[in-house]
């Protein structure tokens, strides 16, 4: 019964299909048919659709849906209160048999699947150079709400921009937190606006006709040159007189407004899967940890309609990144932020029935060493006690291979590339820089120490047809490429045939080397015993691999490889991996 | 059999559903359903699961919708800035504000800013509550007598409080003794303030007043017309026109004035009063009241609080009842109605432990401990102490404000107390 239910909740089958269809494979557990893992098909999603109807999210009504609505239904989904229970969520819908995330209008595999050049890197999203500061910029909105000022304008190439600025007292706090982050978020594979930090002089600032606004009074009218001279005033000046500031590209298309973390957008007809279900989504929990991103409401994503190759569709961006790394946009951030919900009823009972006697990790923090920083550390970091501003839909569905997934890209990106791209953020004092450094890279390792010893850190597996016969199945070990673990490390193999069970298993254990040499005689056993012509690959053979964990002195979870013999070129092939968790 | 199942969902799929380039948006829709339909797919032990959930929710989300529709159409209006705007005038110096006092009831107050000199302000009150409970006043305030540190502050105040509690006079008053009067009040004063610096303030104040017992009307209670006569309670069927005059300071050394975790503030007043329509009251007033707050560690800080009331009348002379230290919620011994224990003399000791529990809101445990006496020095009685225990939780707004939720444990029961700074 048991196994029945695990095979009802792990139930499935792999297929990969990309352009309409490309492959459809079947995978089983090596040696034990129950379990039948299925992954959706990845589809195109960006085929010619009609425009969606713009929407609006309210951050009030938002913060409310989120911290109540949701919360309650979630504790009455009893399903997922037993998934939960069981550790038995189930697994994103968007993913391939390699456990990989196609390109789509959400995501694009950069860092993670090709380390990017140092240029490529700097470079990010940006098309351009920024806004042309040499001649005058006309403000076309403007914004006096809120702590931090801002508005639109026009350059003298006619591209507009939406200017931001520090707040009082934190000079590059947050523009340096948004444009550190924009490409970091990036290169790691999301949709984000071209983020340049600009010096400009504000007597270049010319007010546009009828540019309309909300007053901090709630009133909606024209700005004057009196309202223009009130919101300079608000904004730190360097001692040249200049402004530093945020400059963010519009982004091309027509905005229909942000997409949300739970459901679909039910009149995009390219968007099929819950976005709770979306990997990437899932898996921006990790990302939003590594960068302290605590304000991923859905008020920060923006869906844009664009044309493109003359089809038009909607592609899905993240936005506004200045809450994030030590910043809270108005200031620095809080000590709690990143380790708790505004309200996080959880916290507060935990709180009150210890009468305060338990101190939280966070509260133990220094606070704000470099205003340009905020607070930002990595000694109390924990990815997985990571909480957003908000509870996410798709964070709280993410899995431990979500984790994971998310977990190699992070650990993709290098020392220079992390140095590279703080760079960018245009710090005045490197003492800053290295501090930011050094934080990124201890967050970041902490992070790949988490999940590669959770589940196995194999990856990259290639086969080989040798001259002698021989099968060579090379592959990386992720924690010791990325120096998470080093020394010789041991790993144990069993290849399994999986239609042929007359055929013998072949067991090893390889020490210090990333290459197994499967056994000609199965090889030769295997191809004679086939004859191809099957339509879909299914797979021939299972080789499972399980690593030596030092630290726990037993044998991680394997990762199992499916391949398929094509018996028309009497090649094998690897069709497919998991990673058992 | 799953296998079969979705590999015949996905062949279909795959001849029907993707055609090299969709046109028809009909075709599109139903091709979007269809893929929506298999991703939405759901196991039958899932599903079933799931059932009772969505009962148990509907009337939530139905609720739950309202609210967020209506926090929608709120922030969409723009609403509150707008009231905000026609409360507020163009240069600030204006200003209509709502306001709440527990013992009187709802208002408005206006505020008009500057008025003589920076920092001065006009206020004018007018509240009311139930049973007809009302208070107006009219005040000018830090009006500047020198550019260095002399302020004085005018006041003119009416007040009825129509179900004010009264248990009887001295330690050992039963809850159950309760009847009710109402006090009609009309005093003006003046006053005068040295600012030593931000930590210390000295004052010094001088005003009549006119106070008038009258029945209590409360229909739960008896009135205290009916119990008592004058002989039996000074003050009562007397209007008491009283001169005052008094004297005080305040010494502060709080690291922040909302949420102090560090410093203490002591807060010491004299008053004299003197009966001028009759010969009958005569009376000296001395409180003072001391709070100490210890940093124990990470934002958790123990307060110690300290507070006495002294009555004494000039030789011969009466102190009308209701000019009585008291001790009770609005005195601050939580657990115990406001004027529950009334007497010439009353002290009050507190500790209270306040630890953050979220950003905003932190828990309070604490015990008060307090009695009155005809003679605190020369009547003590160590059996007259009363206690209380409770907890609680203060939520502190960034402006600084305090809204608290208390219950108290005492020999009354419980005792639940609201208060909204």
């Amino acid at each position: 019964m048991a196994s029945w239910c695990e095979g009802m909740i792990k139930f499935g089958l792999s297929l990969f299909w990309s352009g309409g269809l490309l492959a459809l494979i079947t995978t089983t557990s090596c040696g034990q048919q129950k379990n039948l893992l299925v992954t959706y098909p990845a589809l195109v999603d960006t085929l010619n659709v009609p425009p969606p109807k713009p929407i609006k999210i309210h951050a009030y009504s938002e913060y409310f849906d989120k911290q109540v609505t949701l919360q309650v239904e979630e504790a009455l989904d009893f399903s997922r209160q037993v998934q939960n229970l069981t550790h038995s969520r189930s697994e994103a819908k968007n993913v391939d048999s390699f456990e990989q995330v196609a390109n789509s209008s959400w995501f694009t595999n950069r860092n993670g699947t090709r380390r990017m050049s140092p240029a490529q890197i700097r470079h990010g999203p940006n098309a351009g150079e920024g806004p042309d500061t040499a001649h005058a910029w006309t403000i076309t909105r403007a914004k006096m709400e809120g702590v931090t000022p801002g508005f639109s304008i026009r350059d003298y190439q006619g591209d507009n921009y939406v200017i931001k600025f520090d707040p009082l007292g934190y000079p590059e706090l947050a523009s340096g937190a948004e444009v550190v982050s924009t490409k970091l978020f990036y290169a790691m594979g999301y949709n984000t606006p071209e983020n340049y930090i600009v010096y400009f002089d504000p007597k270049k600032l010319q007010l546009g006709e009828k540019v309309s606004f909300t007053d901090k009074k709630g009133r909606k009218r024209y700005m004057n040159p009196q309202d223009l001279k009130e919101l300079l005033e608000r904004i730190e000046k360097l001692p040249d007189g200049r402004i530093r500031a945020l400059a963010s590209k519009y982004l091309d298309g027509k905005p229909i407004g942000p997409f949300k973390y739970k459901g679909i957008r039910k009149d995009d007809l390219n968007d099929f899967i819950p976005h709770e279900d979306r990997r990437e989504l899932r898996g921006l929990r990790i990302f939003a940890a590594w960068l302290n991103h605590f304000d991923t409401k859905d008020g920060n994503s923006l869906d844009m309609y664009v044309t493109e190759n003359e089809k038009s569709f909607v592609r899905h961006y993240l936005i506004d990144f200045g809450a994030t790394l030590g910043s809270a946009s108005k200031g620095p951030n809080f000590l709690w932020r990143g380790y708790q919900y505004d309200v996080d009823p959880g916290v507060i009972l935990s709180n009150i029935f210890t009468l305060g006697l338990y101190v939280r990790p966070w509260e133990k923090q220094p606070g704000v060493i470099y205003p340009s920083i905020g607070i930002f550390e990595s000694k109390i970091f924990d990815p997985m006690a990571y909480k957003p501003q908000v509870p996410n839909p798709a964070f709280q569905s993410m899995t431990l291979s979500d984790g994971f997934w998310a977990a190699k890209i992070v650990m993709s990106f290098s020392d220079e590339q992390l140095e590279a791209i703080i760079e960018e953020g245009q710090y005045s004092n490197p003492l800053v820089e290295s501090y930011l450094l050094q934080t990124l890279k201890e967050r970041r390792d902490k992070i790949g120490r988490h999940f590669f010893s959770r589940l196995s850190p194999l990856d990259e597996f290639g086969l080989q047809h040798e001259s002698d016969g021989l099968l060579r199945l090379e592959f990386k070990d992720l924690a010791m490429s990325s120096n998470l673990d080093s020394g010789a490390a041991k790993y144990r193999y069993e290849v399994i045939p999986l239609a042929h069970t007359d055929l013998h298993f072949e067991e090893g254990e390889v020490i210090g080397d990333t290459l197994i040499y499967l056994q000609n005689t199965l090889t030769s056993g295997f191809s004679s015993g086939f004859k191809g012509g099957d339509s879909a690959p299914i797979p021939k053979l299972c080789v499972r691999i399980n690593k030596w964990a030092y630290d726990q002195n037993k044998w991680m979870k394997p990762v199992l490889i499916f391949i398929n013999y094509q018996s028309e070129s009497n090649k094998f092939e690897i069709i497919g991996i998991r990673r058992e968790s | 059999m799953k296998f079969v199942f979705s590999f015949v969902i996905v062949t279909l799929l795959q001849i029907q559903l993707f055609p090299a380039e969709v046109s028809d948006s009909l075709a599109q829709v139903n091709r979007a359903n269809e893929i929506r339909n298999l991703f939405k797919q759901k196991s039958f032990f899932d599903k079933a699961l799931s059932v009772p959930g969505k009962v148990l929710f509907f009337p939530f989300d139905i609720l739950f919708s309202g609210i967020s529709y209506g926090i929608y159409k709120v922030d969409e209006s723009k609403v509150i800035p707008k009231t905000r705007d026609f409360l507020i005038s163009e240069d600030g110096r204006r200003e209509v504000r709502p306001t709440y006092v527990s013992r009187i009831g709802v208002g408005l107050k206006y505020y008009q800013r500057e008025i003589l000199n920076p920092g001065s302000r006009l206020l004018l009150l007018a509240t009311v509550g139930l049973h007809q409970r009302q208070r107006y006043g009219i005040a000018l305030e830090r009006v500047s007598l020198s550019e260095l540190f002399y302020h004085s502050n005018y006041r003119a105040l009416y007040e009825k409080l129509t179900t004010e509690s009264f248990f009887g006079i001295g330690p050992n008053t039963e809850k159950n003794a309760k009847s009710d009067y109402t006090r009609e009040m009309f005093g003006a004063d003046i006053s005068l303030g040295i600012d030593l610096g931000q930590r210390f303030t000295l004052q010094a104040r001088a005003g009549f007043e006119l106070n008038n017992i009258l029945p209590g009307r409360d229909n739960d209670n008896p009135s205290i017309t009916d119990i008592y006569n004058r002989s039996d309670l000074p003050g009562l069927d007397t209007q008491a026109n009283l001169f005052t005059f008094s004297l005080g300071f305040y010494y502060g050394s709080l690291n922040r004035p909302a949420k102090p975790s560090r410093g203490y503030e002591l807060n010491a007043v004299g008053q004299y009063f003197q009966q001028v329509n009759a010969d009958d009251f005569y009376f000296l007033k001395l409180s003072g009241d001391f709070r100490y707050y210890i940093p124990l560690f990470y934002e958790r800080v123990l307060m110690i609080r300290f507070g006495t009331e002294l009555t004494e009348p000039l030789p011969g002379k009466e102190v009308p009842f209701y000019y009585l230290s008291e001790l009770g919620e609005g005195i601050s011994f939580r657990g115990f109605e406001r004027g529950r224990f009334r007497d010439f003399d009353s002290v009050l000791g507190s500790l209270e432990y306040r630890y953050p529990i979220s950003n905003k809101l932190e828990s309070i445990l604490f015990v008060d401990a307090g009695q009155v006496s005809a003679d605190i020095f020369n009547a003590y009685n160590s059996s007259n102490w009363e206690f209380s225990i409770g907890t609680g939780v203060r939520y502190v707004t960034k402006g600084g404000s305090v809204s608290k939720i208390e219950l108290a444990r005492s020999r009354d029961g419980f005792l639940v107390k609201i208060t909204l700074n």
